[in-house]
């Protein structure tokens, strides 16, 4: 039994020498690779038919090149599938596949893995079937709106993040405010600091995968104003980050930032710690 | 133009009617930020690095810090490195430095230097002012 590369490439050499004789249009390579690669398995032309669903008849004409070599991504997968080879040995699903954008391929690889057919995938997502259909064949570009993309990650159990268009809108606000991400890893950081000083218990978060040598930028414990603990603790009972401290307690970010992070006294941001008091109910 | 942005480049050229050039070398972005506002309210002039390289270059650079504001915990380069440059450098050898640091008392290197003062976090305004003005007075 010949390998599936060395397969390949007796396929190929028998295409070099082949030609379709008697043909009424250029033959499609595709047409002999088929042909060869069905031979190699042992696949006679009847039992193609049959694990095809196609009428012996179109199948003839395909074979005599009589009729355009199909270019439905799932007719190519299934002649591939049945002649035991990669469709992408087929020009026809090359050119398929060129043109979409890398998340719709990644659509396609995953509904294959899960056995599913065009027409069922698109009954299970939630968008217009015409629409679906349209992304799928890359006629339109992968959506940007994180609903739709929600919707397509769920019915093909992946996490949206998956694509990468769910999180373009992220990255284009992180390219247009550079100082936007080194809050968010200063944030992170807070929470890190949290769990390692015993005020929170250790959650599966970004947070946790920072190096804890980070941690050298928070000032020890003893020389902290005795507020800031009770304000770590409350945190930490509450199992709430920086971010949503401040959105609750409406402070600037930045100010509870250098209270948390220990660069300033108390008495430095005097506003910022009666609104989290008071949120926070410390006494 | 944005305060992160106002601190970074204030100082570069000559500036009349302030009291003295600061490089403030903080990689903490805040407290970049909060340094940069309280030294400019007392008309100082402030030239803030965020990263210790680019520190380095600043010390080579017009106009010269009449004093030093120095984080020592930042990534890449300790700023006891930093500390050594200013001293080989002939125009910098009694620049007085402040160092602001959240480094444990015990962990603080010992420089023997009289024109260094330091100062643990968290700080006050107050405190970085007194200090400065007293460094800059010596």
């Amino acid at each position: 039994m010949p390998s599936q590369q060395s397969r390949a490439a007796l396929i190929r050499g028998a295409f070099r020498g082949g030609t379709a004789l008697g043909a009424t249009r250029p033959p499609s390579p595709s047409v002999q690779i088929l042909k060869t690669s069905l031979l190699h398995a042992g696949v006679s032309r009847k039992q193609f038919v049959q694990a095809t669903g196609l009428s012996y008849e179109y199948v003839s004409r395909i074979f005599n090149s009589k009729v355009k070599f199909p270019t439905v991504r799932e007719t190519l997968e299934r002649f591939a599938e049945v002649a035991q080879i990669d469709p992408m040995m087929f020009d026809e699903y090359r050119q398929l596949v060129a043109i979409l954008p890398d998340s719709t391929r990644k659509v396609w690889a995953r509904m294959q893995e899960l056995g599913l057919i065009r027409q069922d995938f698109a009954g299970k997502v939630d968008i217009s079937r015409t629409y679906m259909y349209e992304i799928l064949r890359g006629d339109v570009p992968f959506p940007r709106n994180p609903e739709v993309i929600e919707k397509i990650a769920a019915a093909l159990q992946l996490a949206p993040e998956t694509f990468g268009e769910y999180l373009a809108p992220v990255i284009d606000w992180a390219e247009r405010n550079p100082q936007a991400i080194e809050h968010v890893f200063l944030n992170m950081l807070v929470s890190k600091m949290l769990v390692a000083r015993g005020y929170m218990k250790a959650a599966d978060t970004p947070a946790s995968q920072l190096s804890d040598s980070l941690l050298g930028m928070f000032p020890p414990e003893e020389r902290l104003d005795p507020f800031v603990p009770k304000l770590y603790a409350a945190m930490g009972r509450r199992k709430m980050d920086l971010r949503t401290l401040a959105v609750e307690a409406d402070v600037e970010e930045d100010s509870l930032r250098l209270l948390l992070c220990g660069q300033v006294v108390p008495d430095e941001v005097v506003d910022v710690c009666k609104a989290v008091k008071s949120r926070l109910k410390i006494r | 133009m944005t305060l992160f942005e106002a601190c970074a480049y204030v100082g570069r050229e000559n500036q009349t009617g302030t009291r003295a050039n600061i490089l403030v070398i903080e990689d903490h972005v805040d407290t970049g930020i909060w340094l940069g506002r309280a030294l400019q309210d007392q008309d100082f002039a402030v030239r803030w690095e965020r990263r210790p390289e680019h520190a380095l270059l600043a010390l080579g650079e017009d106009p010269r810090p009449d004093a030093v504001l120095l984080d020592l915990l930042m990534p890449g380069l300790h700023g006891s490195f930093i500390y050594e440059r200013i001293r080989e450098n002939q125009a910098l050898t009694d620049t007085p430095i402040l160092v602001v640091t959240a480094m444990a008392d015990e962990d603080l290197p010992v420089w023997n230097d009289p024109r260094v003062r330091f100062l643990t976090k968290p700080v006050s305004r107050q405190a970085i002012l007194e200090s400065l003005d007293t460094l800059l007075q010596a």
